[in-house]
């Protein structure tokens, strides 16, 4: 139940997308969601949507598999397009019976944009996350942060942070589910019930939980300090991060690609 | 009470993660039995019991409780987990009440008893696991680890389940702690509960069981009373498992030509035996 969360979770393989330097990866995706607001009209997402296929495809990801990243934000994304069918001012589509509450045409517009926006953003960062082993994106991002040390952002202590913290997330979700195993064998019940009640239940699994992670931090604060770590001066890394050939190719091609789906919001006679 | 046939299990079933942790797993637990389950680490014992109070269900063949199928839809299994409780390794990470008599009402006020009830049921779980009555307004928080491991396996007892299932619970203890705990469990067997022992210490359970299943690659390996599976010394070593050491020097003594029997597991039996050896010559 708890391991079936894509979001955020490492999908090992060895294609040519795994393979990019992590730096890139970081960059280009930033790239694609900021083009991906910019985009203005159908042919733009498809472009983008063709391009991110092929880019499921050539990572050699089942579809299935990324699309499940989107199960636990669909509430939200059903949210906003319901908000936005019924709260943009213009044409009238329908009215709902008996209430004052009107659907618009460019409402709809908006809402089916907004919905394939949404999907698109949830799948573009997630095919990062599944293409890239947290450690090499933490590596990743300590790089593209270490300029900025200069004006006194701690980029090593920052990376480390989020690399114990993704390490430390499936370690967690098994504590979790072990321990609602655990009350759920002295008849506790998180699955029926009302909210409030459900709220409750929840509290024989927190407190342990709770418990647990702080005496892991701990022991882990403990580990690394017998192991003399002192933060990230003067540290060295076993891998050094390279930019080949292929990332160069792909970062142009990326940019290729992207740029005409934006550009082509432009063209007047494109639905 | 406990049946399981033909039962497989596998985790993750069509992700690239899918790992099959039980393999046709063919079982039968009788009421009022002590049995032990056996097995390195991974070789699927925590995943078995966790099928006992359906905690898990098998992907394909079938798990009986008390003539109960946990497969079919719409068992209650709450009603299973009242019959079978599990008491997890490290149970005392479970504990999350304010006070010791707290933490043990849990279980049964889950099954929705009179506060009578759940009082007088504290107080029995209690004493039977030989917590003393002042420790239990206390903060489990506060208490030793043997005494928190305690009141966890107490928590369990509350719900007065008719099969007791303990996986790894000595894992931690210092010996005497181990002892107390095993005498225990004896104890509570005694008295009519059948009891499911998981262990990877062979010391632990010879003492104290009657029976071994032993856990290999996803499967049974052995399945017999503790002389019999300890007959087999070569077989279970090149498993991983240790057989106890009084075992292997039984072996070495026979394979020296003694006239001692094979099926020695415990230093008092085999204290007997070498006293008939060596009494009549000398």
């Amino acid at each position: 139940m708890l391991k079936d969360i894509t979001l955020g979770q490492y999908y090992p393989g060895n294609s040519k997308i795994h393979n990019l330097d992590p730096r890139v990866k970081i960059l280009l995706t930033m790239l694609y969601i900021v083009l991906l607001f910019t985009v203005k009209n159908f042919t733009g997402f498809a472009i983008f949507a063709a391009f991110t296929f092929f880019i499921i495809y050539s990572a050699k990801i089942p579809v299935k598999y990324v699309f499940k990243g989107i199960k636990p934000l669909l509430f939200i994304i059903l949210f906003t397009a319901v908000l936005n069918i019924f709260m943009t001012q213009g044409r009238i589509a329908f009215r709902i019976p008996y209430t004052p509450i009107v659907a618009t045409w460019e409402g709809i517009y908006m809402a089916t944009f907004m919905i394939i926006r949404l999907v698109f953003l949830i799948v573009g960062t997630s095919l990062l996350t599944l293409t890239s082993s947290p450690i090499s994106l933490t590596d990743g991002i300590e790089h593209l942060l270490s300029p900025f040390k200069k004006i006194g952002v701690p980029a090593h202590e920052l990376a480390m942070m989020m690399t114990i913290a993704m390490r430390f997330i499936p370690t967690l979700l098994e504590e979790t589910e072990k321990i609602m195993k655990a009350q759920t064998s002295r008849g506790a019940d998180f699955e029926t019930g009302n909210i409030l009640k459900r709220a409750k239940s929840l509290v024989p699994l927190l407190v342990p939980l709770f418990i647990s992670a702080f005496r892991r931090a701990d022991e882990l604060a403990l580990a690394m300090e017998c192991r003399c770590y002192n933060g990230g001066n003067g540290r060295t890394r076993m891998k050094k991060l390279k930019i080949t050939k292929s990332d160069i190719i792909c970062s142009i091609v990326f940019v290729i690609v992207l740029s005409l789906a934006v550009f082509a919001g432009y063209i007047p006679f494109l639905f | 009470m406990i049946e399981c046939k033909n039962m497989c299990h596998t985790y993750q079933a069509g992700s690239p993660f899918e790992k099959q942790v039980l393999k046709n797993i063919n079982l039968k637990i009788e009421a009022g039995e002590l049995v032990a389950i056996i097995g390195h680490t991974g070789s699927g014992k925590s995943t078995l019991i966790q099928h006992f109070n359906a905690l898990l269900k098998p992907t394909s063949g079938s798990v009986i409780i008390d003539g109960v199928d946990i497969s079919t839809p719409k068992t209650d299994l709450r009603q299973i987990r009242k019959k079978v409780g599990l008491v997890f390794q490290y149970p005392e990470h479970q504990l999350m009440e304010e006070t010791v008599r707290r933490d043990i009402a849990f279980g049964p006020k889950n099954l929705g008893l009179s506060d009578e009830d759940i009082n007088d049921r504290v107080l029995v779980a209690a004493k039977a696991i030989g917590l003393k009555e002042e420790l239990l307004d206390k903060s489990p928080f506060e208490l030793s680890g043997g005494e928190k491991r305690r009141v966890a396996i107490a928590g369990v007892l509350a719900m007065e389940p008719d099969v007791l299932v303990l996986d790894e619970p000595t894992a931690g203890l210092d010996p005497a702690g181990r002892d107390e705990l095993l005498a225990l469990v004896k104890k509570l067997n005694d008295c009519g509960m059948t009891i499911v022992l998981v262990s990877h210490s062979m010391e632990d359970v010879a003492n104290t069981v009657r029976r071994i299943i032993v856990m290999n690659d996803e499967t049974i390996a052995y399945d017999g009373s503790v002389c019999e599976v300890f007959s087999h010394v070569d077989e279970l070593s090149e498993m991983g498992l240790s057989v106890p050491q009084i075992s292997l020097v039984i072996k070495k003594l026979r394979e020296r030509g003694v006239d001692i029997p094979g099926d020695i597991y415990t230093v008092e039996q085999a204290k007997n035996a070498l006293l008939k050896i060596i009494k009549p010559k000398g």
